[in-house]
């Protein structure tokens, strides 16, 4: 590894887990609130901005910046080349700085008190917005530069595969870049026109179209890196080899194929759409379940070799012949299981006329948490660990507090969201700031939300945990620097152009986004719709 | 529905006679990887396969037990 | 099964399994379509548009015609104004074991509502009217929040749906029923 980018790297880290430390803060006193304990700032106006900030940082500031930052890193070890343009990618950086601090102080004074979901016709301070546009903008800029830097590399090594894990990453990138089409439209047109005083009305069932069209692929932005370390890090980690090169490539195409035209499951109990959409994206998103399903086979067969390599025998004795104390095998053995639980309830979610059982309950955020937390901010702790040494030069004191982290994290997180589920189906309704415990009919719902708070400050924990292994890392021993990739059983030597490059991939989701979104977004422009007045949350309406 | 694995296995390179790349620091020898390849996959067939049959099960459960158990929706 | 001893065993092995996926996904896919076309099981998914500035000038849903009604035919329609921060009326009874439509709008926000224990659910979008068509089996209280966070007094927004025993239904010469008469 001839090539770094340590300081552009460890900045975009940096930010991301300030802001992630900040956020878990505020989901715990969340917690309480909702608790009913009624602890110090306790009012909506307090508890309402606190979830906008939770969801704004949770979903698009500490991902885009850590996912920016694990790209860099992955581009330069796995090309062995230097970034296309390190100024562009500082540019990224710090439009995307600027973006935060535009957007998290208006969140913060009560003007844009409006979820991260900023549903219209409710409308805050243009700042929020428009930090957001930045955000996503500077995330742009990344884009760029992981196509480019593939394509770069391609042009020098004609015919030979690009390496799985860089692969995989500009899967990502164009991901990325069709997920922030609906809501930069959205934002652009409708939200940010309204929120400047332009317009007066909203076209509400185009907005949330729009915003549903990027919702659902968001999570399979986040979730991308930690497929990508599944495929092509932990393997190697557990002291074996990849299964299949070619199974990681396929999971991720089939990964941004269908992870994009199934927005629409959260529109489900909406009225501006009918059953035949609606029936055509719940079919798109039972396949969207294909590729976690064949990687969870693959991922496996990749650790049976590390623990039958290490001495494990029988059909399941392989399993605890793995090295679990490593950070890198905990985490994506930890991961798996919460991914277990997490796509539980999200197959139950996108069950079509079943999403109308727990739709918008607290199941909904007990799925989400899991996901989110439990299968992808997990492995984004590990890839810390892994790459942190790396791009300091210094070794952890001690692999114990690693672990102790890891899982806390796990349990706060199964201890958090399974009264969640409960409370779901029992029709506790989620983004509610207190519950009026004293009516006998939700009397028992406070001890389950006692027990999720209890989750929440042990996720506290385990998150400050977190932040101080970084920082202790500081004192180590001198690091290793070079970074290695788990090698295939059977090493690619050539592959389809199919899975070396995404032309044929983006063919696929513009068929896929116009056959699943055509009809759906353009029919608000000839149906007899009316646009709802715009009602503002920082102007006192 | 298969989708499309078939095919893009077909496409494959299937030659394999040659050594994984130079990696100095992968310890594993092509002899005890071939010794271990004698079972693999067996346990990730039934690991994975657990996984899959009780998560299908459960949503089985919850879809007759619970959703359809609370009335007709449209 | 035979030891892998070259790469397209492998791949075998993982065709293989991707076969065990897609009977998996059949099932589901099996389930979701049988109970939709035959069961007639969807998302609520009536789709009708209003002018929300005049939803309170509007014949159906003027304050008098709100609440549960029982039309000459015995079919029961529920409509619904979900408005910043309260649903009118605030307690809906609706009889027990039969087809109950639930027609609902909003004037200004989105808003949306589920009644603990029960399928139904749906939001409520400002521009549209939405229809829930449910049966409610069992009788009782049943809280009916709204779930969609709609301003700073939304966690104050919900209702009451008593389900009454048919025995113990009754409506108004109007055809009308409210909570306190049919009890």
């Amino acid at each position: 590894m001839t090539y770094r980018a340590d300081r552009l790297i460890l900045a975009h880290f940096g930010v991301a887990f300030a802001a992630f430390a900040l956020a878990i803060l505020l989901g715990a006193w969340q917690m309480t609130v909702r608790s009913g304990l009624e602890p110090a700032f306790t009012s909506p106006e307090a508890y309402f901005a606190s979830v906008t900030a939770h969801g704004t940082i949770m979903g698009y500031v500490m991902p885009t910046l850590f996912i920016m930052g694990f790209g860099y890193f992955v581009s330069v070890t796995t090309l062995d080349r230097p970034l296309p343009s390190l100024r562009l990618a500082w540019a990224g950086f710090w439009l995307v700085i600027v973006g935060v601090a535009m957007a998290l102080p208006a969140v913060f004074s009560g003007k844009a008190t409006v979820l991260y979901t900023f549903y219209p016709p409710l409308t805050g301070s243009v700042f929020y917005y428009l930090g957001l546009v930045l955000v996503v903008v500077g995330s742009w800029f990344w884009v760029g530069l992981m196509i480019w830097a593939m394509a770069g590399w391609k042009k020098d090594n004609p015919g030979k595969p690009v390496p799985l894990a860089m692969y995989g990453n500009v899967a990502n990138a164009f991901l990325w870049l069709w997920t922030t089409v609906g809501v930069a439209v959205e934002l652009l047109f409708q939200v940010i026109p309204a929120s400047l005083g332009w317009t007066q009305t909203i076209d509400i069932g185009l907005a949330r179209t729009l915003f549903a069209w990027t919702l659902h692929p968001i999570v399979y932005f986040w979730l991308l890196p930690a497929y990508i370390v599944f495929y092509t890090i932990a393997p190697r980690a557990a002291g074996g080899r990849l299964y299949s090169d070619m199974m990681g490539r396929l999971s991720f195409l089939l990964l941004v194929l269908y992870s994009l035209p199934v927005g629409m499951h959260h529109l489900f109990m909406d009225p501006e759409h009918g059953t035949g959409f609606k029936f055509l994206q719940m079919m798109l998103t039972v396949l969207v379940t294909v590729p976690t399903l064949l990687t969870i086979f693959t991922i496996g067969a990749s650790m049976e070799i590390a623990g039958r390599l290490r001495g494990g025998k029988g059909l399941f004795g392989w399993i605890g012949a793995l090295p679990w104390d490593r950070p890198m095998v905990l985490a994506t053995c930890l991961s798996f299981v919460l991914l277990g639980f997490g796509g539980f309830g999200g197959i139950i979610n996108m069950s079509y006329g079943m999403n109308a059982m727990i739709h918008n309950t607290s199941w909904v955020t007990a799925h989400f948490h899991l996901i989110y937390g439990g299968t992808v901010v997990i492995m984004y702790f590990a890839i810390a660990y892994e790459f942190w040494p790396k791009l300091v030069g210094r070794e952890p004191l001690s692999l114990k507090p690693i672990r102790l982290q890891l899982w806390m994290w796990a349990i706060g997180m199964v201890v958090t969201t399974f009264p969640w589920h409960i409370l779901g189906l029992e029709g506790q309704p989620r983004r509610v700031a207190t519950f009026d415990y004293t009516n006998p009919m939700i009397a028992h719902w406070q001890n389950w939300t006692i027990v999720s708070m209890i989750g929440g400050y042990i996720l506290l924990t385990s998150g400050l945990l977190f932040v101080w292994n970084l920082l202790t890392l500081y004192r180590g021993a001198e690091a290793d620097r070079q970074m290695h990739y788990a090698v295939a059983v059977y090493p690619p030597h050539r592959v389809p152009s199919a899975l070396n490059g995404f032309d044929l991939c983006n063919g696929l989701v513009l068929f896929l986004m116009l056959m699943a979104y055509g009809y759906p977004v353009a029919q608000f422009f000839f149906i007899k719709d009316y646009p709802a007045l715009v009602h503002r949350v920082d102007l006192g309406n | 529905m298969n989708f499309g694995l078939g095919e893009f296995m077909s496409n494959f390179d299937r030659s394999s006679d040659s050594p994984p790349p130079g990696d100095t620091l992968d310890p594993i020898t092509d002899a005890a990887l071939e010794d271990v390849l004698k079972t693999v996959p067996q346990g990730a067939f039934a690991l994975a396969g657990a996984a899959m049959g009780l998560l299908v099960l459960a949503w089985l459960a919850v879809y007759v037990f619970i959703f359809l158990a609370r009335g007709p929706i449209s | 099964m035979a030891p892998i001893t070259n790469e397209q065993e492998l791949q075998k092995t993982e065709f293989r399994w991707a076969m065990i996926v897609t009977g998996a996904v059949t099932v589901l896919f099996a389930v979701i379509g049988i109970s939709s076309f035959v069961m007639a099981l969807h998302p609520p998914s009536h789709v009708e548009s209003i002018d929300p500035a005049t939803v309170s000038q509007s014949k159906e849903f003027a304050e008098s015609n709100l609440g549960t009604s029982v039309d000459p035919d015995g079919a029961v329609t529920v409509r619904i104004i979900a408005t910043q921060f309260a649903f009118v009326p605030r307690c809906i009874p609706v009889p027990q074991g039969k087809p109950v439509t639930i027609r609902v709008t909003s004037p200004d926000v989105i808003h949306g509502f589920l009644i603990a224990g029960t399928n139904a659910n749906t939001m409520v979008v400002p521009g549209y009217v939405a229809e829930v068509r449910t049966v409610f089996g069992t009788a009782g209280d049943h809280l009916m929040p709204c779930h969609e966070f709609c301003g700073l007094g939304h966690s104050e927004m919900w209702a009451l749906v008593r389900v009454v025993p048919q025995a113990q239904w009754q409506t108004d010469a109007d055809g009308k029923a409210r909570c306190d008469i049919s009890r």
